[in-house]
């Protein structure tokens, strides 16, 4: 298309109109003049049809001040002429590339502001005002469909077919006749393709995935417009959950389509961010949308805003293939608001289900807790019963043992007494006077007592000799004494 | 009788340790018996009612 758009162009120079026309140009009016009137010549040959040159051809003769003869024209028979002049020499409508300056619409018809910048620069290097009757942009409706309002913004790179029109009174005009929406798509392809790279060298995206997005979410701020498709199915989808969760969700409404896109987005998230404590996350979402419509979330200013913003932004713009720049920054994109919802509500389940899990453990653990006691104390209660009874009847087997010892203790200590009486008896037995008799010693007695010395019998006295084997009586008839035992008597 | 169930399994395992050990003398044996006896019922009570606060708890 675009080469199309560079023919057109370069058939429109070899006229060399643009040259002649330029205000700038040092030639004064009657060289101007002449050669737009060889122009008109030229192209009667061609188109001879047309009635070209009347009016200039009828000009008055005129003298400057410097006595020159000069033709005067008046100022509508120059219009009429250079409607002529644009009319033969462009009589087919051409294919243009420029940008969408400004636009307005009044009764049906658009009115714009189109302009050529300097690719370096941005500095304007041309301009030309442009209009799109009712009647046509209906046509193109048809054609084009929902996307045309989307091409129809300002700052929008466009192709546009339009016919050259100049009118006496109201000037230079195109009118416009067809807009191919592919040409415009590249532009934003290309563009696109920048702001990436940008946004990836910034390092903005994945930075938002690094916000913490709580395990449960409940208070929502969500951006995009009152009057969004997807706005109600997001909140119903959210009220309808079969879980029974309840959200906090709080609409921060901004434009999801058009040139405000992006400054109404960014506002709102800075508006939000100054209040984060009261949010979870940040919802933007709108309802299904052609690829164009959705270019101004390819926008470089509402990718960083959402990248740095300091709560987690979940997107649900909703598309069917392509995915915008904006998902790439959010902390979790998703394809339609309702599934932002379905992911939230999913997200608080799965929250749910482990702290069922957990409550489940537990309690497990907890009954596992009491029944270990349980059984250790059944132990300490068995213990109790068993061991003071243990106690007891080592006691009393002590008790007995003692009893039992007590008996052969004193009849152990008998015999002892017993084997040293007997051997007392022995003794006595070896030293008593029987033995004495026995081994043939007398005794001798005195009225029936020992007599123990000599000097206890006195002549004449009687006593008795005991032997072994009897006893005899006599008489003493004479004492001795020896002289020790005299001593012993003194 | 504020005795936690810690405290109160402490004090019964001391006393089965003791009757274990035989350090006991017969004289106190009664007492001790009788104290422990007291100490496992509470720790009982204590068990089920731990126990019946925790029945239900998660299952909303």
């Amino acid at each position: 298309m675009g080469g199309l758009a560079v023919d057109a162009v370069k058939s429109h120079r070899t006229f060399d109109t643009q040259d002649t026309l330029d205000p700038q140009d040092t030639q004064d009016t009657q060289d101007t003049l002449d050669t737009l009137d060889t122009l008109a010549h030229k192209t009667h040959k061609t188109r001879p049809s047309r009635q070209p040159d009347k009016s200039l051809r009828a000009g008055q003769t005129h003298k400057t001040h410097k006595g020159h003869p000069v033709e005067k024209h008046t100022l509508f028979e120059l219009n009429e002429y250079i409607r002529r002049v644009l009319a033969l020499n462009l009589p087919d409508p051409l294919w243009i590339s420029c940008e969408i300056a400004q636009i307005g619409h009044s009764k049906g018809h658009y009115y714009l502001s189109l302009v050529q910048k300097n690719g370096e620069s941005d500095e304007i290097i041309a301009r030309a005002e442009a209009v799109l009757w009712q009647r046509q942009f209906r046509q193109l409706q048809r054609k084009i469909g929902s996307s045309l309002a989307s091409l129809l913004q300002e700052g929008m790179e466009v192709l546009l077919q339009a016919s050259v029109d100049f009118h006496e009174r109201y000037g230079f005009k195109l009118i416009i006749q067809d807009i191919d929406p592919a040409y415009t798509l590249g532009q934003l392809e290309l563009r696109r393709r920048k702001i990436l790279e940008r946004l990836e060298a910034e390092q903005l995206i994945g930075k938002n995935r690094r916000q913490h997005l709580p395990l449960a979410v409940q208070r929502i701020a969500v951006i995009t417009s009152e009057r969004a498709a997807g706005l109600q199915d997001f909140l119903q989808h959210l009220q309808e959950n079969p879980y029974g969760y309840q959200f906090d969700c709080r609409l921060y409404p901004a434009a999801v389509q058009g040139e405000q896109v992006s400054a109404e987005v960014s506002q709102q998230l800075k508006k939000i961010a100054k209040q984060r404590w009261r949010f979870d996350c940040v919802a933007i979402i709108r309802g299904g949308g052609a690829r164009l419509d959705l270019a101004a979330f390819d926008d470089y200013e509402i990718c960083k805003t959402v990248a740095e913003m300091a709560l987690p932004v979940l997107s649900g713009i909703g598309h069917e293939v392509d995915e915008v720049l904006l998902d790439k920054v959010v902390h979790t994109a998703l394809k339609t608001p309702t599934a932002v919802a379905d992911f939230i509500v999913g997200r608080n389940m799965q929250f749910e289900a482990g702290l069922m899990q957990m409550g489940q453990q537990l309690s497990l653990l907890a009954s596992n807790q009491i029944r270990e006691q349980a059984v250790l104390l059944e132990r300490t209660e068995q213990a109790l019963r068993f061991l003071p009874l243990q106690r007891i009847q080592k006691q009393q087997l002590r008790l007995d043992s003692l009893a039992n010892e007590i008996p052969r203790w004193y009849r152990q200590r008998a015999k002892t007494e017993h084997q040293r009486l007997s051997q007392l008896e022995q003794l006595m037995s070896l030293i008593s006077p029987e033995a004495t008799l026995k081994r043939g010693f007398s005794i001798v007695l005195k009225e029936g007592k020992t007599i123990a010395s000599a000097s206890e019998l006195k002549a004449g006295e009687q006593f008795t000799a005991r032997f072994r084997d009897g006893e005899i009586t006599g008489e003493v008839k004479k004492q001795y004494t020896s002289s020790k035992e005299s001593e012993y008597e003194d | 009788m504020k005795i936690n169930y810690e405290k109160a399994m402490e004090e019964l395992q001391q006393i089965v340790g003791q009757l274990q050990e035989d350090s006991l003398s017969v004289d106190e044996l009664s007492a001790k018996v009788k104290r422990a006896a007291e100490l496992i019922a509470l720790c009982r009570e204590k068990l089920r009612k731990t126990e019946e606060d925790l029945e239900g708890l998660f299952e909303d």
